[in-house]
């Protein structure tokens, strides 16, 4: 049975085109050349192309962070603006209280004086 | 043989001389290489491609090699996977074909102007060709390349005791193909 195997000629049924091994290792090292060349163009490509992000990125960071600058001074100012207009209406209120205040007083010396007299009349 | 590559390893791993010694060590190495590959993708053409970017692999990794294996084994290795990674892409595109991918590249491997069988070779490598493509590997390594199993195991990464195992399934499944 295992005869017809045993019989095969070992020798491998593949040829190669005329001449192939010679001068293999020049064209390979051109090969490697060539590969060396287009990764390191590869290489600066990407390079460039980081370097393009970097630069977008930081303008982008710098308008972002101007903007921020402009709403927090804006804020401040909108509070101290606030806080301006409470103090002085606080001030106009206490002004009117102690207009009244002062008012009343000399209204009720009045009232207390008229009754007063009123009194001695009519004694 | 091997020890002429195993003595390159120093320029190799030196910018200066790295050019010189690598043209050597491609002088010593792509018969081998070349054939080893040509028995895993068959096609000349093909065997070509992955022996070129086999060596311009080891180019790019020689610097950072740590001697862990023998410098040879490890370029056999590089080649093994390469072969294989080729042959898993050849595979992926021709899903869509009706054929199965096996007569598929039987129909490369006969159609090759480099390929001169007669009918009992043809029968043969037909046979091979059923094989799982590691098997495959395997049986060529051992049947044309007379390899030790030991040095089989370190390339493949497999145990000598599964190489030995997985021959034999290989030669009973040719036999019983070849007899009919």
């Amino acid at each position: 049975m295992g005869t017809e195997f045993e019989n095969i000629d070992r020798k491998l049924p593949f040829e190669t085109p005329d001449g192939y091994f010679e001068g293999f290792e020049e064209r390979m090292m051109s090969r490697i050349h060539d590969e060396e060349v287009s990764v390191e163009l590869n290489h600066i490509e990407q390079l460039n192309s980081h370097r393009h992000r970097i630069i977008r990125l930081a303008v982008s960071g710098v308008a972002v962070a101007a903007l921020l600058v402009i709403g927090i001074y804006t804020v401040i100012g909108y509070q101290n603006n606030v806080n301006e207009q409470a103090e002085q209406i606080i001030a106009a209120t206490a002004e009117e209280e102690a207009y009244y205040d002062e008012v009343n007083d000399a209204l009720g010396t009045r009232e207390i004086e008229e009754a007063l007299a009123q009194l001695n009349f009519n004694e | 043989m091997d020890n002429e590559i195993e003595k390159l390893l120093p320029s190799l791993q030196n910018m200066k001389t790295r050019e010189r010694a690598f043209s050597e060590l491609m002088r010593l190495t792509k018969r081998a290489l070349y054939w080893h590959i040509r028995k895993i993708v068959l096609v000349h053409e093909d065997a070509d491609d992955v022996l070129q970017n086999t060596y311009i692999k080891v180019w790019r990794s020689i610097e950072s090699f740590k001697g862990e294996c023998q410098l040879y084994t490890w370029m056999y290795r590089i080649a093994t996977n390469e072969s294989l990674t080729f042959l898993a892409q050849q595979r992926a595109r021709n899903v869509s074909t009706p054929l199965d991918y096996e007569d598929l590249m039987i129909q490369r491997m006969e159609a090759d102007s480099y390929f001169d069988a007669d009918e009992l070779q043809q029968k043969f490598q037909e046979a091979i060709m059923t094989l799982p493509e590691k098997q495959r590997m395997v049986f060529n390594m051992r049947y044309f390349d007379e390899m030790e199993y030991k040095e089989m195991s370190e390339i493949t990464g497999t145990s000598e005791g599964a190489l030995k195992a997985s021959y034999h399934i290989a030669v009973e499944k040719i036999k019983k193909i070849i007899t009919g």
